[in-house]
């Protein structure tokens, strides 16, 4: 990134808003830091992700949701014994970004790597990360045992409702009448059946700790968020079973919305039928600090 | 979608001219332009609607980018919800207007 900016420096200050695009209103001058006495409330990229630079679309929701979990990570200082489990997806691509142990499982099979990491090493923290196609289309079996067992694992599914790195077709928790790109006309339950609610069905499990569901639809949704993630990994430190988040993300390429109406979509259609909250804390409420 | 866009120009259209001092900014931004793939969720999540897209600027790559104009308050929404780590947000120490910053400098 740092060599694409420097590359595009000239051409940046050329670019400069000019005051005639928004008439005589004044515009801030944002590209420096001001000399008057300032704070940094909120770098460009949270302390462990390396590079912010990357491939995936415009609007997309899974930058944000990874950037609420490094965040969670940096702030409670635990990337040494963090190790992040991905599957396979678009967000397989900040495999390179982090900086964190990262893991790469096969499709569908993270929560099983995971199991086996935590189990030969107790003290890590190990995080998976899946999308709906991973996690419920793929490996459902893998993170339904997971949770059974108890492992004291975290897993969080990125869910959009589509398979997005393969363009945009239906999975297992595409909601009923949602467009995808071989549900033309939306799912409809006689050719398709019926979704699956995935953190729903893991909260019906004893082995499960913690069960939370969350969006990054706006700035509010995504703090509410971070602390289901920060109790999530509470939940794994205290040792009392499997935890699991939800994420709701958007993903307007593969729902062929506009990027800024893809949070609205997302809150009519998969947050319709799932909503966010807490689904299930049977974890002592005492903190771990 | 429509209803956005004339709320927008509502609010921007209400932004008063700068008399003494302008709008009062208790928190400012640096935007990596370049970095920006014109995606919009900064110009909702903005609780103060101070953040505005371009419409004739392009950076490098051929996306509009995000502009700030003064009023804002540090609140973070942008950087939070930006999915491309385009913002870099601070807070004043003292509240300050956009002519009084030209003056400092």
């Amino acid at each position: 990134m740092t060599e694409k900016s420097e590359k595009s420096d000239s051409s940046a200050k050329s670019d400069m808003p000019e005051m005639s695009e928004f008439g005589d209103r004044p515009v801030v001058d944002t590209s420096r830091v001001p000399e008057v006495p300032v704070r940094l409330v909120d770098d460009f990229t949270p302390e462990l992700i390396d590079v912010g630079a990357h491939h995936l679309c415009p609007g997309c929701g899974e930058p944000i949701a990874m950037r609420l979990i490094m965040e969670v990570l940096a702030e409670q200082e635990l990337k040494h014994r963090a190790l992040a489990v991905f599957g396979i997806g678009c967000y397989t691509a900040f495999s390179n970004n982090l900086d964190c142990e990262v893991l790469q499982a096969l499709h569908g099979r993270a929560p099983s790597l995971a199991t086996g990491a935590k189990r030969a090493n107790p003290n890590l923290l190990t995080i998976t990360v899946q999308g709906d196609g991973d996690m419920v289309n793929e490996g459902l079996q893998e993170v339904l045992h997971a949770a059974a067992r108890g492992e004291q694992i975290t897993c969080v599914l990125l869910n959009n409702g589509v398979f997005g790195e393969t363009g945009g077709h239906m999975t297992a928790t595409t909601t009923v009448g949602q467009r995808t790109k071989n549900t033309l006309e939306g799912r409809n339950t006689d050719d398709h059946g019926y979704p699956i609610r995935i953190a729903s069905l893991i909260a019906e499990l004893e082995g499960a700790a913690f069960v939370a569901r969350g969006s990054v639809t706006n700035a509010g949704n995504v703090a509410r968020t971070k602390r289901m993630v920060e109790r999530a990994i509470e939940v794994q430190l205290l040792g009392t079973g499997f935890s699991f988040v939800e994420i709701l993300t958007m993903c307007p390429t593969g729902w062929f919305v506009e990027t800024e109406d893809a949070p609205a979509y997302l809150d009519d259609t998969i947050g319709v039928a799932n909503f966010a909250g807490v689904l299930r804390d049977s974890a002592p409420a005492t903190s771990v600090e | 979608m429509g209803d956005s866009m004339t709320s927008e120009s509502q609010s921007g259209a209400a932004a008063p001219a700068s008399d003494d001092v302008g709008t009062l900014s208790r928190g400012t931004l640096v935007i990596d332009t370049e970095a920006c793939k014109g995606c919009w969720l900064c110009i909702d999540a903005c609780p103060p609607r101070v953040l505005e897209m371009t419409s004739q600027s392009l950076n490098s790559r051929g996306y509009r980018y995000p502009v700030l104009f003064p009023g804002c308050t540090g609140c973070r929404a942008c950087a939070q919800i930006c999915p491309d780590f385009v913002f870099q947000v601070f807070k004043y120490e003292t509240p300050v207007g956009m002519l009084a910053e030209e003056d400092h400098q």
